[in-house]
């Protein structure tokens, strides 16, 4: 997939194309280019793409076609449900409910939410990252009108209880919002069942193009209501204005296709994969811990922490494996070990910690590589020198084999 | 663009009648494109329940994939403010405590006329849709007649065609033994629509029912009233003479010893009136703007008259009155005319014209003119 040299450990970030995605997109890309709101046949045949990818993704999410807004990914679909939302219910309410463990895309959203006048509470997740959904009852209040906790955490892969909270915000008659990035098209996902009223998600995530996702937007019982952030042509219902993206859609689609017929295999063969990595870096070395280890996590994702360390000088010793420290959205600015001081793992696991998460093409050789090289990356930080001496760090007064070994 | 009779444009609804129509079409050796029409109300950007457009969709995306299937190129027809026109006028007919029938206004002023249009634009000699009717021509005569499968004739709804467009017409449909052929001939050729529902309804009431749509501009429609007798006893009150329609015995919430049902309702005096079932027996109607497919030879005439979508027809007496009316003796009582539903008449199964009922008579046959 990536470079031949490369071992690209950072799914959670993003994922390749996959290239019958890619195959799928074509049509799309070329002869079909037509704008589906065009009323002339060329608008129609691309019409019927963007019908036949609806269905898809909402044969994935086990929801109706028209509960399906398209957007240019999760951040914009967390966006429009929380502004949107908040809007919406002005007159219900003024109080949201979400965690510190949530992406920027719903952090951000909800602490401009704040500067226009709402309150919201951050709830902090236990040492292993769960929110329990004891603590979300605690906190709802006759004010409160949206409750939003991610179904899966990007950084630590943990699983939030959302069957429990939905059912639970349900039977209040208060709205739930689930950021399902890190979670559609890798774990089943049912928003029937799960009484979810708004879903974010993006096609990368999945093996789809970036720059598309989608909001799933509850159509009854209830049918839920949302201030439009992208005033236009009104498509989408009028949700959100502007151009369907013909070619992402049809990849969006194709992508859910995939996952849906791959998921059951792909699970299994993803824990196998990630258990092994886990196992690898937790027998090979000392000073490690698991974030989130004791919490149900994503078949993929491995937030693993090395003591007497940090992650950037960690990964800066492997340029060869394509990892991240933390949330790549995290990067610009702020604090990017924030999930993990939210579970109050400590500075150093903190700073120590890694996010290796792998996917439909990670194959078993890569992550025996990848064990070996971490581990001697680890052992070479903590201990310069330890096992072979390069020859740059010998000292330079001679160059006699066996001259300097057993010296230090 | 020179006009091929070769070329014809079908009107594809989403359902599988219009859907099989087409294949139909193909199988002749038709060169068959396809346009889904679609009128839209005007937008409204409040709450309240705004009419819906014809179209959802859910049915555009249905006619899409029919067309992707048979291989005919599908063009969307948008039509907006005459669709508001024909619900105004609908909404002012219930307000007048008449029963309107839009369906029969829209094919003969907004669906054949821009079926046409778009035929001409690209030279296609005929246009067909999915009723079931048929057209027969012999020599120069045209005319429409009933539909070889009964009790699903649709013939009725053309009637207010203009004569001139008759020419241009094809229904695929019209021999069909019966729906299920229709829906087996749908399935054979791997139509995804061939088990779809027939819609039921006006396609533009909203999804509380055409109450709601009445009620925002002609809320006298939807004003509490008096229920009447026949002798002009008070028996209690009706939510809106907009909401009632002669010979409806639901929604009255009267008790009484027998049944009773709307014979009448007066707009002015904002009452309805009921009565038991025999007061609904009409022998004889009045009906004006009437549209002629062939001008009657003669001023009266025996034929079939049918005074509503679902009533088989009965044999009457026409007597035409005046410029455009008309006047119909009944040979039996007909149950339940209602003024503002369209008054058809057929010789044999020949459709020679018809028009909007303004009064019944429940005068004795004996005592009509």
């Amino acid at each position: 997939m990536s470079n031949a040299s490369e071992i690209y450990l950072d799914c959670n970030a993003t994922t390749p194309l996959d290239p019958r995605v890619l195959e799928a997109m074509r049509p799309a890309l070329t002869t079909e280019f037509a704008n589906p709101l065009s009323t002339h046949a060329a608008g129609q045949r691309a019409a019927l793409l963007v019908d036949e990818a609806r269905a898809d993704l909402a044969r994935l999410l086990g929801c109706a076609d028209r509960e399906i807004v398209f957007t240019s990914g999760a951040t914009e679909s967390c966006n429009l449900a929380l502004k949107g939302a908040a809007q919406a219910y002005a007159e219900r309410g003024n109080h949201v409910v979400t965690a510190l463990t949530e992406h920027k895309a719903v952090l951000k959203t909800c602490q401009r939410l704040e500067r226009q006048g709402l309150s919201v509470t951050y709830l902090q997740p236990d040492r292993e990252g769960r929110i329990a959904t004891e603590q979300v009852r605690e906190a709802l209040s006759d004010r409160t009108i949206l409750v939003s906790i991610m179904a899966a955490n990007n950084e630590t892969g943990v699983l939030q209880p959302i069957e429990e909270i939905g059912a639970l915000c349900h039977r209040r008659g208060i709205l739930f919002h689930t950021d399902a990035t890190q979670a559609v098209g890798r774990i089943p996902l049912d928003v029937a069942k799960a009484q979810v009223d708004l879903l974010s998600l993006s096609a990368h995530k999945f093996y789809g193009p970036k720059g598309i996702g989608a909001l799933y937007v509850r159509g009854a019982s209830p049918r839920v209501r949302l201030v439009c952030q992208n005033d236009g042509g009104g498509q989408e219902g009028g949700l959100r204005s502007g151009t369907l993206s013909v070619p992402g859609i049809v990849g969006l689609g194709a992508a859910a296709r995939l996952a849906l017929d791959a998921m059951a295999e792909e699970t299994k063969r993803l824990v196998a994969l990630r258990d092994r990595l886990e196992a690898g870096l937790l027998g090979g070395l000392d000073d490690v811990w698991v974030n989130g280890g004791g919490a149900s996590r994503l078949p993929n994702t491995l937030n693993i922490s090395f003591g007497r360390l940090t992650g950037e000088a960690l990964l800066s010793r492997l340029p060869r494996i394509a990892a991240s420290t933390g949330s790549a959205c995290a990067s610009t600015g702020d604090d990017p070990h924030y999930v993990l001081r939210a579970m109050e793992v400590g500075e150093d696991r903190a700073a120590g910690a890694v996010r290796l998460s792998v996917g439909r093409f990670t194959t078993d050789e890569e992550v025996a590589e990848a064990i070996s090289q971490i581990v001697a990356a680890v052992q070479d930080l903590r201990d310069p020198g330890h096992g072979t001496r390069r020859k740059e760090d010998r000292p330079q007064c001679c160059e006699t084999p066996g001259c300097c070994e057993g010296s230090r | 663009m020179s006009v091929s009779p070769k070329r014809v444009l079908v009107a594809l609804s989403g359902g599988v009648d219009s859907a099989v129509a087409a294949a139909c079409l193909l199988e002749a050796g038709y060169e068959v494109h396809a346009v889904f029409l679609c009128f839209q109300a005007a937008h409204d950007e409040s709450e309240a329940p705004a009419a819906r457009s014809c179209c959802s969709p859910a049915d555009a995306q249905d006619a899409r994939r029919v067309a992707a299937l048979l291989g005919i190129p599908l063009q969307v027809l948008a039509a907006g403010e005459t669709m508001d026109t024909l619900i105004a006028e609908t909404v002012a007919e219930y307000a007048r405590g008449r029963t309107p029938n839009p369906c029969v206004l829209c094919n003969a002023r907004l669906k054949f006329g821009r079926l046409l249009d778009v035929a001409d634009a690209m030279g296609a000699g005929f246009v067909a849709t999915g009723h079931y009717a048929q057209l027969m021509r012999q020599g120069d005569d045209r005319w429409i007649a009933r539909a070889r499968h009964r009790a699903k004739d649709q013939s009725y709804v053309l009637f207010a065609l203009a004569p001139r467009v008759l020419d241009r017409l094809l229904f695929p449909l019209g021999d069909m033994a019966d729906k299920g052929t229709v829906r087996a001939l749908a399935r054979e050729r791997g139509l995804p629509v061939h088990n779809k529902p027939d819609s039921q309804e006006i396609c533009f009431a909203p999804p509380g029912g055409m109450a709601a749509l009445v009620g925002r501009t002609a809320p006298e429609a939807l004003r509490e009233g008096d229920i009447v007798a026949l002798d002009g006893r008070v028996l209690g009150r009706h939510a809106g003479i907009g909401r009632y329609t002669v010979g409806q015995r639901r929604g009255l919430k009267l008790s009484a010893e027998q049944p009773l049902y709307v014979v009448g309702i007066d707009a002015a005096a904002a009452t309805v009136t009921v009565g038991p079932r025999e007061a609904l027996a009409a022998w004889g109607l009045r009906a004006s703007r009437a549209v002629w497919h062939a001008v009657p030879p003669v001023r009266e005439f025996d034929a079939t008259v049918q005074i509503r979508y679902n009533h088989r027809g009965a044999a009457a007496h026409v007597i035409l009155d005046g410029e455009d009316g008309f006047r119909v003796r009944f040979a039996e009582p007909v149950e339940a005319v209602a003024p503002g539903q369209a008054a058809v008449v057929y010789l044999g199964d020949r459709l020679l014209g018809g028009g909007w009922i303004d009064e019944s008579d429940t005068r004795n046959a004996e005592e009509l003119p």
